[in-house]
């Protein structure tokens, strides 16, 4: 398993690397992975924690049905995941002439990509999250309404506190997954340097005249991905809450 | 007034139907007794607004709570129960303190001072900082009790308050527990299935039997008069089953599946009736002695087993249905109890209660 990500490290030597980093278009690659990735993830966050919570927690008609919409992106091979989002919301799409009439271009647009990455990554957060509230015991969130506090409050002060463990490692995830994306955002967003070229992507246009390069920013990814995982772990170590309890 | 009342609340669960109505007056406990699985859990969300009833009233303090027919739902965090969960449901990510200053207005320090006020009360200051987790099992009820009186509660619901403790603690808890009972001064609804909890704490005890309340009464008047075999299975006392025969002189002649006659001062029809006898009652003679008292039911018996219950012994009797007596040490020695031994289970026929079947 460790040889491919080895092999990254031994193919160039670490100078090189380093100077293959300095380059214009690998630095914009990894910047614009950062930022597109990071502005992904925070609607995630945003949005995918209650959404999880209510999921978690409420018993309504049709959500075996909502579950599993969420979790189709898991197992949708990205590249339809991009035609699909340029069929909705291309130009033409039929959500994407609602958009354009707002004045909002997304395909071939940084934008776009954030929406690409937002789609692929989402369920990663959203079933840690679902799991992570499930995991709660009920009477926790029953006491803190006893205790006076509305449901808001619930959620807000016993619910998130209570499974931040499961939502970090479903955020990191998330992350993770985002920072890897490339089908659906090539698709949808194209790869034009500075705009939607995200390292990935970069790699892939860089294999065939600049193997360093594309070395150097492998090697910043599998980094990156490393210390998530370790992050994760460390969470998961740490979360002695008694969260088992429950 | 702060009347706490529950008024023919049917909750439906599964095939099974609950149906309560009951007041509890101000600074009054009454316990709800009954199995696992009888709805007592039920009852208490129901009242705390955390479930709706199918129908019913609740009202407290003299403001309705829950009401179908008005339509009438206040959420559970405008009704100020002070619950105390089964298994306390601290929250896991917050120290005592906290858990306690959850329900407390105010800010910074005034917050602090008074949730460490109230865990004062129950000497845990010292363990502010600690998280649920490193409280023992007593130390947890106790925070727990300090946080739900936090709300200034108009009600106190208690679910099970003592049975996650070890018998070293239980003793305590069940003192300081009937001490915030009686000073809190609201109406308490305390649920158990365990009898002699209900009996140490509450004033009042209602049994519950296929979802409904099937006796009411303190614990002297139910372990007295019991109201059916269910309720003197309860209260401790054993129950044989017989046949009522006509009235004679002597009271009432009842032939025991198992062969013997004995007798009640208990009026009742001739037919299958069922005996209720408090083990208290019984005396253990050896075989073949003559009677010499006044008690007229001798109904010989083997001893089944032996056990030590403190400074009493309980032994265990078969004289064709189980039977127990609970007699002394000395007793036991000198009629050479033993499982196997042969004997007579003696008691007054005035000690015999009839109870429905």
């Amino acid at each position: 398993m460790t040889i491919p990500i080895a092999a990254i490290f031994l193919e160039a030597g670490p100078a090189e690397l380093w100077d293959a980093l300095g380059e214009e278009s690998t630095r914009e690659a990894l910047r614009l992975s950062l930022v597109t990735s990071v502005t992904a993830l925070a609607i995630i966050l945003v949005v995918g924690t209650p959404a999880a919570y209510l999921l978690a927690t409420r018993d309504f008609r049709g959500r075996s049905v909502a579950m599993t919409l969420v979790e189709l992106p898991l197992v949708l091979p990205p590249a339809v995941a991009g035609v699909g989002l340029l069929v909705a919301l291309g130009p033409g799409g039929f959500i994407g002439g609602l958009i354009e009439d707002a004045g909002v271009q997304l395909v071939f647009q940084t934008a776009g990509v954030v929406v690409a990455l937002t789609f692929v990554a989402s369920p990663f957060y959203l079933r840690q999250a679902q799991a992570a509230f499930e995991g709660l015991d009920p009477r926790w969130l029953e006491a803190s309404r006893t205790l006076g506090a509305s449901e808001a409050r619930t959620f807000a002060r016993v619910a998130v506190p209570a499974a931040m463990p499961g939502l970090v490692t479903g955020g990191a995830l998330a992350w993770g997954r985002a920072l890897g994306e490339f089908g659906a955002t090539l698709i949808f967003a194209g790869s034009f340097q500075g705009v939607t070229q995200t390292a990935p992507l970069a790699i892939a246009n860089l294999i065939g005249t600049d193997l360093t390069g594309a070395l150097a920013l492998s090697a910043v990814l599998v980094a990156f991905s490393a210390a998530l995982l370790a992050s994760v772990k460390l969470t998961a170590r740490g979360k002695g809450h008694g969260l088992a309890v429950g | 007034m702060a009347l706490l009342s529950v008024e023919g609340v049917i909750q439906r669960l599964g095939d099974f139907e609950l149906g309560i109505s009951l007041e509890v007056a101000p600074a009054t406990c009454l316990a709800l007794v009954g199995p696992s699985g009888a709805g007592k859990t039920s009852l208490l969300r129901c009242v705390a607004g955390l479930a709706r009833p199918d129908s019913g009233r609740i009202a407290c303090d003299g403001e309705t709570w829950t009401d179908p027919t008005e339509g009438t739902f206040l959420p559970p965090e405008s009704r100020r129960c002070g619950y105390l969960f089964q298994d306390y449901a601290l929250f896991p990510h917050l120290s005592a303190w906290r858990n306690v200053a959850y329900a407390l207005g105010g800010s910074g320090d005034a917050r602090r001072t008074k949730a460490i006020a109230l865990l004062d009360r129950f000497g845990l200051a010292a363990r502010a900082d600690a998280r649920p987790r490193t409280l023992s099992g007593g130390e947890r009820q106790r925070v727990a009790l300090a946080r739900a009186l936090a709300v200034e509660p108009k009600t106190l619901l208690l679910d099970e308050p003592l049975s996650a403790l070890d018998a070293s603690t239980r003793g305590r808890a069940a003192r300081e527990l009937a001490a915030t009972i009686e000073s809190s001064g609201v109406p308490t609804l305390f649920v158990t299935h365990d009898y002699e909890e209900a009996a140490t704490l509450a004033h009042e005890i209602g049994v519950i039997d296929g979802g409904l309340i099937v006796q009411r009464g303190s614990a002297a008047e139910l372990a007295a008069a019991p109201g059916s075999a269910f309720v003197a299975d309860l209260v401790g006392s054993i129950v044989i089953a017989g046949r009522a025969k006509h009235l004679g002189d002597a009271g009432t002649p009842i032939a025991l599946e198992g062969g013997a006659t004995i007798f009640t001062t208990d009026p009742c029809e001739p037919g299958e009736v069922v005996v209720s006898v408090h083990p208290w009652e019984i005396l253990i003679e050896p075989p073949g002695s003559d009677a010499a008292g006044s008690a007229r039911n001798r109904v010989p018996a083997t001893v089944t087993s032996v056990t030590r219950l403190g400074s009493r012994v309980r032994v265990g009797l078969d004289a064709g249905q189980p039977l127990a007596a609970e007699v002394t040490p000395q007793a036991v020695e000198e009629l050479r109890l033993a499982p196997g031994a042969e004997v007579l289970a003696v008691w007054k026929a005035s000690a015999t209660r009839v109870v429905e079947r």
